[in-house]
């Protein structure tokens, strides 16, 4: 009970009753998902650095796959008409 | 499955807490038996203040979560329970806001059960419920703090970031809510 219970509160307190002494179950299932969770927060991350890195990697793959293939349009077989 | 009632805060709660602050797979062992032993409370506190079984452990994912990546924070190993009371209750305000996870879990998860079995007391805590779902959050919360939780005014002012009279007024206006709603669920319920 709080200790600066007032009075008044009194009997809103005792109806309340029922849910300061309901049992909670919490399943088996509940605890195995949190662990993963857990782990996942344990497990060490790439930083900054090495994120940008490989989003760099990517960008000059994209740039080098871009600078083999003819630009549409411009290109001879695209404007050829017969 | 988990008993439900908290223990009571004592050297043994503080030891395992000291011990989940240290280091190595220890402190993990430790964060875990913390999680098996506080879990039944921190969820049924989370399950009266959203209503939600759902969204409650979802809740309760979250504030353990947060509380394993912050725990080193933590001064007094004693404030334990405290603590992490205050981190479910900031969770839980905010899970609530997010209205597109509520509705959500409201579509898939079932309301809040309880043991089967005792079902006078089951009755009796279904017209509380039905009544705390008809008040605003801040209603509900203030008055599960106050009367399931049994938090002082001065730890619910901590809590809730509110001054004294702040807080007092709250409390009355979700009790003269809270009334007048009962009143209304028992009259309809009849004799």
């Amino acid at each position: 009970m709080p200790r600066d219970l007032e009075p008044q509160e009194r009997t809103l307190f005792e109806a309340f009753a029922v849910l300061r002494q309901r049992v909670t179950y919490v399943g088996r299932s509940f605890e195995a998902k949190l662990r993963e969770r857990l782990d996942d927060a344990d497990r060490p991350r790439v930083g900054l650095g090495g994120t940008l890195g490989a989003a760099t990697t990517q960008l000059l793959n994209l740039l080098t796959m871009f600078a083999h293939e003819p630009a549409r349009g411009t290109d001879s077989e695209d404007s050829y008409d017969p | 499955m988990l008993w439900a009632l908290a223990p009571t805060a004592g050297p043994d709660l503080e030891a395992w807490v000291q011990r989940a602050q240290g280091g190595g797979t220890a402190a993990r062992s430790a964060f875990d038996h913390l999680v098996h032993t506080e879990s039944p409370w921190l969820v049924g506190y989370l399950r009266s203040l959203l209503g939600d079984e759902g969204l409650a452990d979802d809740a309760a994912q979250r504030t353990w979560l947060r509380a394993y990546l912050s725990l080193a924070k933590l001064q007094e190993a004693g404030a334990f329970r405290g603590w992490l009371r205050r981190i479910a209750t900031r969770t839980a305000f905010n899970l609530r806001r997010d209205r597109g996870t509520r509705e959500r879990y409201e579509h898939a998860a079932p309301q809040v059960t309880s043991d089967p079995g005792h079902g006078e007391a089951t009755a009796a805590e279904d017209a509380i419920i039905a009544c705390l779902d008809q008040l605003s959050y801040a209603y509900r919360e203030i008055l599960v703090l106050r009367y399931v939780e049994d938090l002082d005014l001065d730890e619910i002012q901590t809590m809730l970031d509110l001054g004294p009279s702040a807080t007092k007024m709250r409390l009355k206006r979700a009790r003269d809510a809270f009334r007048a709603i009962y009143e209304e669920v028992v009259d309809a319920e009849g004799p």
